[in-house]
C-alpha cells in the first residue's frame, strides 16, 4: 500500500556520482539554487538554466538512473506547474506582451467584458519559475538517488560544524536527521501492518462516507503516535545509557575525506556558472 | 467451518528484481472446531500464510477455501472479500498496538459498528466478546481507557476486538509473545474455552513448542516457505530429527517421551503431549528402587 513512498529513494550503485562526498553534492546544490534566483533577475536570459539542465541531466545519467523512474517521480510536479502557470501569466503586471479579448463573459444575467493581458514580466516569471522548480527537483533527486541517508546526515553535520562556535547544535541536528531517516522504513512497515490489522477487524479505508473514512484513519493515527512516542522515549533512554550527551562534542566513526574530484567540482562548477551568467 | 489451503504459493514483488518466494506449495486442512498450529523459525513464512487465510494477501497460485468462498490468484472483491474477513478473524502479533479508541467499549465494538448493526446489537456483541476473553463486561469497564490496562489485559481486549466480528475461524499470530507466565496461561485458557464453548476453529502461530503441544491437534512446520512437517501434533513432535532440521526444538515433554521410548520405559504411547498423559504412559517403577540406593 505504501510501496511508492518517495522517501528513501536511494539506489545503490557504484558510479562517479555515488562516489562524491555528500558535502560536495549539498554545496553544489545550494550554489545552484542561489544561482537560479540571481539569474532570475536577468530577463529572458536562459544561459544559467540551460547550463544547469545540461549539468543535472549529465549527473543523472552518470548516476545510472532509469529515465522511466525519473519521469514517474516528476509527473506530479509537471501537473502542479501546468496548474500554476496560467495564474502567473494572468496576474503579473508590467509591459504588455499580448492581449486577449475583450471577451464578453456572462454569468447569469450579468454580462461584462473580460480582457486578459499577458506581460513580458509574467511570461519570464512563468518560464523561470518552471525552470527553477524543475531544476531544483532534478537536483534533489540526483542527490537522494546517489547518497545514502547516513552519508547525507554526515554531510549536513560536517557542513554545519563551523557554526558550532556560534552556538549552533550541529551534531544534534545531524543526529536528529539521522534518527528521523532511520525510522522512516520502520514507520512505513508499522503502518502497513496496522492497516492490515485494522482491516482484519472490519475497518475499511477505501469505501464508505467521508466520516467513516476519517474514522478509519483515526484507527491508524492513534496507535502510530502512541508507538512512535514509546519508541522515542525508549531510544532516548538507550542513547543516554550509552553515554550520549555526557562528554559534549561527538566525533564520527567514519569521516569521509574529500577527494580531488570533489574539490575540482566545487571550484569548476561555480566558475562555469558565473562565466555563463556574465558572458552568455 | 473448515478451512482448506490447497497448494498455495506466494511471491513477493513478482516480476521485479526484489522478487522473493515466501510460500511454496503449502497445503493445510483444518477441520471445523479443530485447533491447528503453524510453527517455524523467523522468516519461514508463518505470518505470510496467516495473511493469506483472510485474504490480506492474494496467493500467486493455489487457493484458500472457506466453505463456499474461494480465494484464488484472481483475488476476491467487495462483498466476498469482506465476508471472508468476517469469517476468518486474524489477530496480529502484539495486537495491543492496534488499540486506538478512548474507551474499551468503543475499541471492541469498532468492527461491529462498521457493519451497520443496531446499537444494541453492537453493545451485545461487545459484551459477549469481552466475556469470551474473560474480562468484565460491565458499564464501568467498558468506559475505561484500554491504555490503562496491563499488557495481558490489553492483548485480551485486542482479541475481543477481533472476536466481536463473530468469526468462525480465528488465526492468532504469536498470541502469547512477550507476556508473563500468568498472562500467557490466561490467553491459552481463553483459547481453549473459545474452542470448547463456542466451537471456534483455531489456527495458532507460535514459537513456544510446549504451548503448541498442549493446544493443537495438528501441527504444520514451515521451513523456507515449504511444508517441512505436517500431521497430528504428537506424531510431528516424535520426528525429532526432522523437527530439528526445520530449526526447531521439540517441546521438553516430547523430548522426555522420546527418551523414555528409546529406553523402553513406555507401556503405551501417551495420548497427548501433556504431563498427565505422559505420566500415565510411563511404566511404573517398583517403589523400592526409588530412593532405595540412598537408604542403602
Amino acid at each position: 500500500m505504501l510501496d511508492n513512498l518517495p522517501v528513501g529513494s536511494y539506489i545503490p550503485r557504484d558510479t562517479v556520482i555515488h562516489g562524491l562526498r555528500a558535502r560536495t553534492k549539498l554545496l553544489l546544490l545550494c550554489w545552484l539554487a542561489v544561482a537560479f534566483f540571481v539569474a532570475n533577475h536577468k530577463r529572458f536570459h536562459y544561459g544559467v538554466y540551460g547550463w544547469a539542465f545540461a549539468l543535472l541531466l549529465l549527473t543523472l545519467s552518470l548516476s545510472g538512473a532509469n529515465p522511466g523512474y525519473i519521469w514517474r517521480r516528476m509527473r506530479v510536479l509537471f501537473i502542479l506547474m501546468a496548474l500554476s502557470v496560467p495564474f502567473i501569466l494572468i496576474w503579473t503586471t508590467g509591459a504588455t506582451w499580448r492581449t486577449l479579448g475583450p471577451l464578453m463573459v456572462s454569468i447569469g444575467s450579468l454580462t461584462f467584458p473580460l480582457q486578459i493581458v499577458v506581460t513580458y514580466d509574467g511570461l519570464w516569471f512563468a518560464v523561470s519559475t518552471t525552470c527553477i522548480f524543475l531544476l531544483l527537483y532534478l537536483g534533489t533527486l540526483s542527490l537522494t538517488l546517489s547518497t545514502t541517508p547516513v552519508a547525507l546526515a554526515e554531510g549536513i553535520v560536517l557542513l554545519l560544524r563551523p557554526f558550532r562556535r556560534m552556538g549552533l547544535p550541529a551534531d544534534e541536528f545531524g543526529l536528529m536527521t539521522l534518527l528521523s531517516l532511520r525510522f522512516v522504513p520502520t514507520l512505513t512497515q508499522e503502518t502497513n501492518q496496522l492497516i492490515k490489522a485494522q482491516v482484519s477487524r472490519g475497518a475499511d479505508f477505501t469505501t464508505g462516507s467521508l466520516w467513516a473514512r476519517a474514522r478509519g484513519v483515526i484507527t491508524l493515527v492513534v496507535p502510530l503516535t502512541e508507538g512512535a512516542l514509546r519508541r522515542a522515549s525508549g531510544l532516548a533512554t538507550a542513547l543516554e545509557a550509552r553515554g550520549y550527551g555526557v562528554t559534549g562534542e561527538a566525533t564520527m566513526l567514519h569521516e569521509g575525506r574529500m577527494r580531488w574530484l570533489d574539490w575540482t567540482l566545487l571550484v569548476v562548477i561555480p566558475l562555469i556558472t558565473i562565466a555563463v551568467y556574465l558572458y552568455l | 467451518m473448515t478451512i482448506l489451503v490447497d497448494h498455495l504459493s506466494l511471491l513477493y514483488h513478482p516480476g521485479s528484481p526484489l522478487e522473493r518466494v515466501a510460500l511454496r506449495d503449502v497445503s493445510l486442512r483444518v477441520a471445523d472446531g479443530a485447533c491447528a498450529a503453524i510453527v517455524g523459525v523467523t522468516g519461514s513464512g508463518k505470518s505470510t500464510l496467516a495473511q493469506c487465510l483472510n485474504g490480506l494477501l492474494t496467493p500467486s497460485s493455489g487457493r484458500v477455501v472457506v466453505d463456499d468462498l474461494e480465494l484464488t490468484p484472481n483475488g476476491l472483491h467487495g462483498r466476498e472479500l469482506r465476508e471472508l474477513r468476517r469469517r476468518v478473524g486474524l489477530l496480529f502479533q502484539f495486537p495491543e498496538g492496534q488499540l486506538f479508541a478512548p474507551t474499551i467499549g468503543e475499541d471492541v465494538g469498532y468492527g461491529p459498528s462498521r457493519l451497520k448493526l443496531k446499537r444494541e446489537e453492537v453493545q451485545e456483541r461487545t459484551r459477549w466478546a469481552l466475556r469470551a476473553v474473560a474480562l468484565p463486561d460491565d458499564e464501568a469497564f467498558l468506559a475505561r481507557s484500554p491504555f490503562a490496562l496491563s499488557g495481558g489485559q490489553r492483548r485480551r481486549v485486542a482479541l475481543a476486538g477481533v472476536l466481536s466480528m463473530r468469526p468462525r475461524i480465528v488465526v492468532l499470530d504469536e498470541p502469547s509473545a512477550g507476556l508473563d507466565a500468568e498472562a500467557r496461561e490466561e490467553i491459552y485458557a481463553t483459547l481453549r474455552e473459545l474452542r470448547t464453548r463456542e466451537g471456534l476453529t483455531l489456527i495458532v502461530i507460535s514459537h513456544d513448542m510446549s504451548e503448541v503441544a498442549a493446544l493443537a491437534d495438528t501441527t504444520l512446520a514451515l521451513r523456507d516457505g515449504r511444508v517441512a512437517l505436517s500431521g497430528p501434533t504428537d506424531a510431528v513432535f516424535r520426528q525429532t530429527e526432522a523437527i530439528e532440521a526445520a530449526g526447531l526444538l521439540p517441546p521438553p515433554l516430547a523430548q522426555v517421551a522420546a527418551l523414555a521410548r528409546a529406553r523402553g520405559l513406555l507401556r503405551a504411547e501417551p495420548t497427548s503431549l501433556t504431563v498427565e498423559a505422559l505420566a500415565d504412559a510411563l511404566i511404573p517403577a517398583p517403589r523400592r528402587t526409588l530412593g532405595g540406593d540412598h537408604a542403602g
